[in-house]
């Protein structure tokens, strides 16, 4: 039949065009927009950047609303000054320590880690900084699992006890320091891509043993005196000489490379004025770091927002240059921090001479780093403690101040209850929040999520 | 020809005059060609079963005594397809076809024209005038309202924005679920492209400008007809693509035979703004200061013009809380939505010239749109070119080629969550402030606060240019070498280049950074398809009875979609946009490319033209798989019965069809998925633009935020449908009736995952969703008078979706990044889409709970659906008047019950106090109470507020009522919710013909004139409070449905045309 016969004819054709297919097919299927390897300055160079970026955005915003340095005064700050803190907000923080930072230091960790262990050892420092960010925000979270989605095919981590977590931070950190006082023969590439302290292992070192301190500082109402001892320990081991010792976010004056506190004031002008209590004290007290602190209000004087924002002051003073220009940097842990752990530990561990000695030192310090010169007025009355008139209550509030734009001030906050703050009386909740919601993200699709709603809830660093 | 042709009838009729019969009773009529909509003289008019006979005049009229009204009258014209009429009325007016027309032939799948009543699934035909008569610019809005099944969404009334269709609703969650659009057999690019650099951190459908969906390039003038293939069953052959249904655009070709035809069209339209949301006018910007007095202030730059600079001397607010303004000295209220707005006008010029040989037909049109928006300086040009021919190379071979080239330009306006967006500066500005003078003289913006733009001046100023230059067509051969086989090879290709540029003025707020220091962003978008196909066609009948058909082919398919972004900001020349005079750049690229070919097989049969039987299969390979499994399998059945072929029924009873499908088709995965990759992020959080990369000279990778899968499948929509067609009293009542149930398996869809993990999605064949519906669409014919015509046709359309699944421990997934407060949701056992965010605390009695300490009611914790953007039903009706031989008047109706929309524009105005409810401010109106109980003022750990049971009877003020419940100031999204349903009046269109008398040499220069006006949405009815619900923020570039936030407003337009036939 001849319509058989087409059709056999036909159908030969057809095999005959589509043996050139397979290629016709492959050739197509190669991205052209994404490679499937990085290098590890790249790598870096994204977990610096992410961390920048948790460092100065939301986290940043939310504590210093919360522990008032800031008042939030329209948007989306309102809710926030209302201690309105929903399960959605928080979930751009969560990715951006979880997936911009964990992942990739794992990745690091894996594919080039034991042939640079300089690359290596940064990253686990930027780790350590980012779990500590994450579990003193949201209190127990993911650590062992977190990050392995890709290596262990693991979606539903298990979250991790914040007392588990401060253990492990402290192992991690020494691995850490392990890794980067390896030789320099050790690496087959010297780090790339490190924008805070320029690949010095060195200067890593010393933030490593900075940070054994901040996180056995923490433990100050766990365990007061271990913590205080631990804390002194590595803060001798890590030596620092001064604020070039700083680890710090950097910025540029790119758009995309600029300050986020800048970058929130250019686009969210008028959410976040300086916090009424916050100012308040500064002029009371004559700081001179207040103009570097604080922009000049609508007035030209200094002001600060209620912490009510029903009584918001739109025209109060906003974020200063010395945090608020386009290429200032965000200090993450610091010099001038590690004078006040020296302080309060010393002061926990009955040294109270010492503490005196390390307080004085650190707002000399903080005053010099902000206005570049020493204030004698101001040093006279506050810089000038001694064994009997130090206390923790001055120790934290000189912290409060030196540390603005921290989120390790509302950590503090909660460990110490100073400063002594009244909460917004018109709050959705009967207080000043103390955790973060869990991430919706993990509520949703993690099974093993730890769920915490109440933002009063405390975590279990935060048993005072 | 003509003239040969009519010699010859004639002929035939002077033959037949021989004969003559007694007769009794006389009846006139006309005769029409309806092809041409012209009189058709020389037809002959029999009287049946006798040599009783006449011919029709040069009028088509005619007269002729018939032996009573049970006489059949049968009219016959070479060429043209034989009527009987019963001669039952004094004056009868009849309609000659073409040959071959009145079987109701449709174009399906692949080109493949089949006749209407063998398909056993359901299609919609519009015809080119319907298309041409909606006064629409786009080949897509033009079918608003007119098929059942079909959903339509404008994104706005500006030039060119996009429009976007849905078929029997969305069958995929996060993919493309635009039809494939199909001109003259080959599949074309409607893409609507929203330009971002890689390092842009949102939605960029959000904000920016109203991208055209690029089926905008051909001009409607064009087409011929349209049909709408709905469902898998009908688009099945197209494979992984027709999981969406399809759209088969067919051109206008020239006529074998008919001498040469010449067309000239011309139309003017005026726009206005239909809708915009109520404001008050009554009070001056300002706020309330620490003692709740109303303040004014307004922004003044200081000496530099130009904000965030030290010597600002106020930034001024953006809420209008201030003082009355009639009170306060110096101010005065001004009208700026009547400043802003202006009258657009539209002119459309279309010339074509149609014809054919023996041997040749062709057709050449070209094409001028020349519009200038509502919006000032916002406007659209498109220039088309396009020929069509066709050669008869023998009696046996044909090859054809059809080309069109057109070039679109357009300037659109800034649209949306933008600084610099139209509505956005527009809609808050105070009524104290007066929008005129919107530069200073330095050529810095002049504007009532200093984050937000003037719109005039961002109208200007700011503007967004697109040239599109794109060339399509085809070529292809038909042969048939025996009487049962026929042999067609197509080839067709689209290529389009769409250069784009986006400045922003130096001082305007648009910039990405929101530094002010000026930004100029270039796009080169280019696409380019291939498409050829190859259909060999054998028939066989097996006896008188049976008949057979069976179509074998292969299809080959390549996409290649790039855009080369680049970006210069902080610009030191103003006025001046090259990248060469901006110190920050950036660039970024992307490319998509997409390979297919298939093998497919279409078999059909049917016995005595009475049961018809259609099976299908495509197999189909991809290069969006992975190598190892890369082929998929596409089959379809359906099954038509003419029952009235088989069953002998009343007599006024004319027709009737049941039909029956089922098939299975696919959706593609995106390119590229099957990997994870490596990306360059960006870092943001949702307040800030963010960093990104290059970053003080380094370049950044980290892993993807997607896990890639190497085991994708393709989305399967498998449909089912049944349907009857029904037509009563000789045609002058109809019904078509379907009832689909159709059902996506294995979606693909980025499906969340614990970012604690290091991923925040995976993407996986996962999903489940159905769409089940009725489409039903009416005709009748109430009067029919010698001078007057009534037609009504109707449709009804309701499609109920719902999410079956999305994957395991997932209860609902956001199926496009929105904002932080709402977003587009897939929730399991909602309908797709709905519309998801924060929601009131409410007791067991739905009663909200309020604060006793504010007032004002608790927001729950958790997020929730908040109703589907989609709507219940779609109506639409259409009665067509036809009066007197040359007066035609339509009007279409269209309605829509349901369908949410989340009024973030109206949520903000309220916040700032803009308003017109928000006016209610002072004296009796100043406080309000708000509807619900008490709460006891105790909260639960879990957020959750304990409610008590006395009625709510706090008192807030104004301030508090519309900032922080009516608004966005704390507000759950919940509040701003509202319902789109609307009745429109979408098109009255009203034709006068004026047919021309030869001169003394029996010659006509114009055969005729056609005078024509059309109104679009001259009336429109509904509650919404905000612009013209036909409205979408994001376009049809995007799933997202029902979001207004400042979007660019609808408009009603008048068009007045004229068209002569020469």
């Amino acid at each position: 039949m001849k319509t058989t016969k087409h059709t056999i004819i036909y159908t030969l054709l057809l095999i005959v065009t589509l043996s050139g297919c397979k290629k016709y097919l492959e050739d197509a299927s190669v991205n052209p927009n994404d490679p499937q390897k990085a290098t590890p300055g790249s790598l870096l160079a994204n977990i610096e950047v992410a961390t920048f970026s948790n460092t100065s955005g939301n986290l940043a915003r939310r504590s210093g609303i919360i522990i008032q340095q800031l008042a939030g005064t329209d948007g989306q700050m309102i809710q926030l000054a209302n201690y309105q803190i929903l399960e959605g907000d928080v979930t751009n923080e969560w990715v951006g320590i979880y997936n911009n930072v964990v992942i990739n230091c794992n990745i690091m960790n894996a594919d080039f880690g034991g042939k640079n262990p300089y690359f290596n050892g940064i990253a686990k420092v930027l780790k350590a900084y980012n779990i500590g960010l994450a579990t003193t925000n949201w209190g127990d979270v993911p650590f062992t699992d977190a990050g392995k989605g890709l290596s262990d095919d693991n979606l539903a981590p298990k979250y991790d006890t914040q007392q588990s977590i401060y253990a492990s931070l402290q192992t991690l950190l020494s691995d850490a320091i392990t890794d980067l006082e390896k030789p320099a023969e050790a690496n087959d590439y010297f780090p790339s891509g490190d924008f805070i302290h320029g690949g010095d292992p060195a200067k890593w070192i010393k933030t490593a043993w900075l940070l054994k301190a901040r996180y056995a500082n923490h433990l100050s109402q766990r365990n007061p005196s271990e913590s205080a001892t631990l804390a002194l320990q590595y803060l001798e081991n890590a030596g620092l000489t001064g604020t070039s010792d700083d680890a710090n976010a950097v910025f540029g004056e790119k758009g995309n490379e600029i300050n986020q506190w800048y970058a929130f004031e250019s686009s969210r002008g008028g959410y976040i004025r300086m916090g009424a209590y916050f100012i308040d004290t500064l002029i009371a007290s004559n700081d001179p770091r207040l103009p570097f602190y604080a922009a000049q209000d609508d007035s030209g004087n200094y002001s600060g927002s209620n912490v009510d924002p029903g009584l918001a002051n739109i025209s109060a003073s906003a974020v200063g240059s010395y945090f608020g220009s386009a290429s200032s940097p965000a200090p993450m842990a610091t010099y001038v921090e590690a004078l006040f752990i020296k302080a309060e530990a010393n002061l926990r561990a009955g040294n109270n001479s010492e503490a005196a000695t390390a307080y004085n030192e650190a707002v000399m310090a903080s005053i010099l780093q902000v206005t570049g010169a020493p204030d004698a007025v101001y040093e006279a009355n506050f810089a000038a403690e001694t064994s009997e008139s130090v206390s923790l209550s001055k120790i934290m509030y000189q912290k409060y101040v030196a540390l603005f734009t921290q989120n390790e001030v509302w950590t503090d906050w909660r460990r110490t209850g100073f400063p002594q703050l009244e909460p917004n009386p018109s709050g959705v909740v009967n207080g000043i929040p103390r955790i973060l919601p869990t991430s919706q993200d993990e509520r949703l699709y993690n099974p093993n999520a730890v769920n915490v709603t109440n933002v009063l809830n405390k975590m279990w660093i935060d048993a005072n | 020809m003509k003239h040969f042709l009519r010699k010859g009838n004639f002929l035939i009729a002077f033959l037949l005059l021989a004969a003559t019969a007694q007769a009794q009773k006389l009846v006139k009529g006309k005769i029409i060609n309806e092809a041409e909509n012209s009189p058709l003289p020389g037809a002959i008019i029999l009287e049946k079963g006798t040599n009783n006979n006449t011919l029709s005049n040069l009028n088509g009229e005619f007269e002729i005594k018939v032996k009573d009204a049970e006489s059949i009258l049968v009219f016959s014209y070479v060429g043209m397809e034989t009527r009987e009429v019963k001669a039952n009325r004094e004056f009868i007016s009849v309609n000659m076809q073409l040959k071959g027309s009145l079987k109701e032939v449709v174009v399906t799948a692949l080109g493949v024209s089949r006749e209407k009543k063998a398909l056993g699934y359901a299609v919609s035909e519009v015809s080119g005038k319907e298309l041409v008569g909606s006064g629409e610019a786009n080949i897509i809005q033009g079918l608003a309202g007119k098929v059942a099944g079909v959903q339509v969404t404008s994104s706005g009334g500006t030039p060119g924005a996009s429009s976007k269709i849905n078929i029997r609703g969305n069958q995929t969650f996060t993919g493309n679920n635009q039809p494939l659009i199909v001109v003259d057999g080959i599949p074309i690019d409607n893409t609507t492209f929203t330009s971002s650099g890689a390092d842009n951190p949102y939605n960029g459908n959000l904000q920016g400008v109203q991208n055209s969906n690029r089926a905008l390039d051909i001009n409607p003038d064009d087409i011929e007809s349209v049909t709408v293939l709905k469902g898998p069953a009908a688009a099945a052959l197209y494979g992984q693509r027709a999981g969406t249904g399809a759209i088969l655009y067919t051109t206008k070709k020239g006529k074998y035979k008919k001498g040469i035809g010449v067309t000239f069209s011309s139309s003017i339209e005026i726009q206005q703004v239909n809708k915009l949301p109520k404001l008050q006018n009554k009070y001056a910007q300002g706020y309330l200061d620490e003692n709740g007095t109303p303040t004014y202030a307004t922004a003044d730059p200081g000496p530099d013009k130009l904000f965030d600079t030290p010597d600002d001397v106020d930034y001024g607010v953006s809420s209008s809380w201030g003082p009355e303004i009639s009170k306060t000295p110096g101010l005065q209220s001004f009208d700026n939505n009547k400043s802003f707005f202006n009258t657009g006008q539209n002119y459309n010029n279309q010339l074509s010239i149609d014809g054919g040989t023996e041997t040749t037909m062709y057709r050449f049109s070209i094409s001028n749109f020349n519009s200038s928006g509502v919006i000032p300086n916002s406007k659209l040009n498109r220039t088309t070119v396009r020929l069509a021919s066709e050669h008869k190379l023998t009696d046996k071979i044909k090859v054809g080629t059809s080309i069109s080239y057109s070039n679109t330009k357009s300037t659109k306006p800034q649209n949306g969550s933008n600084l610099s967006g139209i509505m956005l500066g527009l809609l808050r500005m105070p009524a104290s402030y007066d929008i005129n003078n919107y530069e200073y003289d330095n050529g810095n913006v002049r504007t009532y606060f200093g984050l937000y733009d003037n719109p005039l001046y961002t109208a200007f100023k700011n503007p967004f240019n697109d040239n599109v230059n794109r060339v399509f067509g085809n070529t292809y051969i038909n042969a048939d070498p025996t009487k049962w086989l026929n042999i067609t090879y197509k080839v067709g290709i689209d290529n389009y280049s769409d250069q784009r540029r986006q400045v922003y003025h130096k001082s305007s707020a648009g910039d990405d950074n929101t530094l002010r220091y000026g930004q100029v962003n270039y796009d080169e978008v280019n696409s380019f398809q291939t498409y050829s196909d190859l259909l060999v066609t054998g028939k066989k009948n097996f006896g008188k009875d049976i008949h057979t058909s069976l179509i074998l082919g292969n299809n080959i398919w390549s996409s290649n979609f790039s855009s080369v972004f680049s970006r210069g900001r902080d610009l030191i020349i103003d006025d001046f946009y090259n990248l060469g005079n901006s110190i920050d750049r950036y660039a970024s690229n992307s490319n998509d490319r997409i390979r297919t070919y298939a093998g497919f097989y279409n078999l059909e049969a049917d016995w005595k033209s009475a049961i018809f039987l259609t099976l299908t299969g495509r197999k189909e390979w991809s290069s969006t798989f992975n190598t190892n499994k890369n082929s998929f399998f596409y089959p379809s059945a359906n099954v038509s019965i003419v029952i009235n072929e088989l069953v002998k029924l009343p007599s006024w009873f004319d027709f009737f069809k049941v039909r029956g499908a089922i098939a299975q088709s696919g959706i593609s995965p995106s390119p590229y998925k099957n990997r994870t990759y490596y990306t360059q992020p960006f870092f943001a959080d949702g307040f800030t633009n963010g960093n990104s990369f290059p970053f003080l000279g380094q370049v950044g990778y980290g892993i993807s935020n997607i896990k890639g899968s190497p085991n994708l499948l393709p989305e399967r929509v498998l449909g089912k449908e049944i349907g009857t067609e029904l037509k009563f009293f000789r045609g002058k009542l109809g019904f078509d009736v379907t009832y689909y149930n159709q059902k996506t398996v294995d979606i693909l869809l980025d499906k969340p995952v614990a970012p604690s993990s290091g991923f925040k999605r995976e993407y996986v064949n996962s999903g489940e969703m159905r769409n089940q519906g009725w489409e039903i669409a009416i005709t009748a014919t109430p009067v029919e008078r010698k001078n007057f015509k009534w037609t009504i046709s109707g449709t009804y359309y309701r499609n109920r979706s719902e999410v079956l699944k999305l994957a395991d421990g997932v209860k609902q997934l956001d199926i496009e990044e929105a904002f932080e407060d709402v977003g587009s949701f897939a929730v399991v056992g909602q309908p797709y889409g709905t519309l998801f965010g924060s929601a009131w605390q409410r007791n067991a009695d739905g009663k909200l709970i309020i604060d006793p300490s504010s007032g004002l009611p608790y927001i729950d914790p958790v997020r929730k659906a908040l109703g589907s953007p989609f709507p219940d039903f779609l109506a639409g009706l259409r009665n067509s008047f036809t009066i007197g031989q040359n007066f035609n008047i339509s009007f279409l109706w269209d309605f829509r019950k349901g369908g949410k929309i989340w009024n973030g524009t109206y949520a903000r105005l309220n916040r700032l106090g803009r308003t017109e409810e928000s006016g209610n401010r002072d004296g009796a109106n100043a406080t309000y109470v708000i509807d619900g109980v008490l709460g006891t003022g105790t909260v639960n750990p879990d957020g959750t507020a304990v409610a008590g049971t006395a009625a709510n009877n706090v008192k807030v003020s104004a301030y508090d009522y519309f900032r922080s419940f009516k608004g966005d100031a704390g507000g759950a999204v919940e509040e701003q919710i509202q319902d789109g349903s609307w009745a429109r009046l979408r098109e009255v269109s009203a034709s006068y013909r004026l047919n021309f008398k030869p001169n003394a040499a029996g010659k006509k220069i114009i055969q005729y004139l056609d005078f024509n006006f059309t109104a679009i949405n001259l009336l429109l009815f509904t509650k919404y409070k905000g612009v013209d619900p036909e409205t979408s923020l994001t376009g049809a570039g995007s799933n997202i449905q029902g979001f207004d936030y400042f979007n660019n407003p609808g408009v009603k337009t008048f068009t007045f045309g004229i068209r002569a036939g020469f």
